[in-house]
């Protein structure tokens, strides 16, 4: 019994200041990431809206040429490359394709154990946004460290 | 036929499992470990990547069909480092079930801290476990292990690992077994086997998927 409230005691208290605050802490960025998203009308997600979010004020403007220019790189239709950290374990790995590969979107997954990059193959016209790969990337126990130009 | 194989593994092998307790969300991972004088089957089902469900089931074969432990686990990360080269892992199980490992039935409390840390070249853990009753404790179990790879593969390949194993088992009744294996492991995909010879002469065999 006591034991039992040990180990709970030492559960918690590191569980809760380490574990479930970078949850939190993940869960708080990603939140903001989202609304951030939605303020540029999901620029960095599809290149179609980010060139209809083009036509406005001239600060505006000098804004939307910088989401796009990264759109550009961060984005091809077919291909979406990411860097994903922690990615050491081949056996640990699995979860990441198959994460990816249930999405409607994805054509095939592959991963680069020596890059630790995965590359994502899209339907032709699909895309998937960001705030998505980042918890399919942290849903299989991994780091997301953004999109890597190839 | 897929859920049969695995069933059949799963009935064949055994495991004080070195593995994560915890994996992807929405995974479901089978673990075996089995020697002579101990075998710890286990079935985790990850809700989240860092909470899990698990049902476990020891026994003592030296011993015979009647010295069992049956377990129910809640899995948790607590701690996860992912960095560029390498992951680190602390992780608590805790969990209640009966056992009658060392005695009559009784109910017991069941924890696991573990910590592991790997990179593609090297691998180290260190795990303790313990069945403990109201009054006593039940069993313990502190495995070290330290790893390496002889050749870095790909993704799809075939990859081993070259493992020693320091293992420390006390039961009830004082039966203390300290034992040093040297291991080969192999995975291919989301199939992992161990197997190993200790220098005391035991045959181990352990077996982990995940899908």
């Amino acid at each position: 019994m006591r034991f039992i409230i040990l180990i709970s005691t030492i559960g918690l208290s590191l569980a809760v200041p380490l574990g479930f605050a970078d949850q939190h802490a993940k869960h708080k960025s990603h939140k903001s990431e989202k609304s951030s998203q939605k303020a540029h009308g999901d620029a960095s997600n599809d290149g179609k809206q980010s060139k209809s979010n083009h036509h406005h004020d001239k600060n505006e403007e000098k804004h939307d040429h910088s989401d796009q220019k990264s759109t550009a790189k961060q984005i091809s239709p077919e291909k979406i490359v990411i860097k994903v950290k922690g990615l050491v374990c081949a056996f640990c790995a699995q979860g990441i394709e198959k994460n990816f590969n249930r999405q409607e979107a994805v054509k095939s997954t592959s991963v680069d154990l020596d890059k630790m990059l995965v590359q994502v193959h899209l339907h032709q016209g699909k895309t998937l946004a960001e705030s998505v790969i980042k918890e399919l990337v942290t849903n299989a126990g991994f780091a997301y460290g953004g999109f890597v130009e190839e | 036929m897929r859920l049969t194989i695995l069933m059949l593994a799963f009935c064949l092998s055994s495991e004080v499992a070195n593995a994560h307790p915890v994996a992807f969300k929405g995974s479901t991972g089978i673990m075996g470990y089995h020697s002579p004088f101990l075998t710890h089957n286990q079935i985790n089902h990850s809700f989240e990547y860092w909470l899990a469900a698990g049902l476990h089931h020891f026994t003592r074969p030296n011993l015979g069909n009647n010295k069992f432990a049956t377990v129910a686990s809640v899995n948790i990360l607590a701690k996860r480092w992912n960095e560029n080269n390498l992951q680190a892992n602390i992780y608590f199980n805790l969990g209640a079930g009966r056992s009658e490992l060392s005695t009559e039935p009784e109910t017991v409390g069941y924890g696991l801290v573990q910590f592991d840390i790997e990179d593609r070249d090297y691998y180290f853990l260190i795990k303790h476990l313990q069945l403990v009753s109201e009054e006593q404790l039940e069993f313990q179990h502190t495995v070290i292990r330290a790893g390496l790879a002889p050749y870095v593969e790909k993704f799809d390949g075939i990859h081993s690992w070259l493992i020693l194993e320091f293992q420390h088992n006390e039961f009830l009744e004082s039966q203390i077994v300290d034992d040093l294996t040297p291991f080969l492991r192999v995975f291919y995909r989301n199939l992992l086997f161990e197997i190993g010879q200790s220098f005391n002469g035991f045959t181990r065999f352990n077996y982990i998927t995940h899908f």
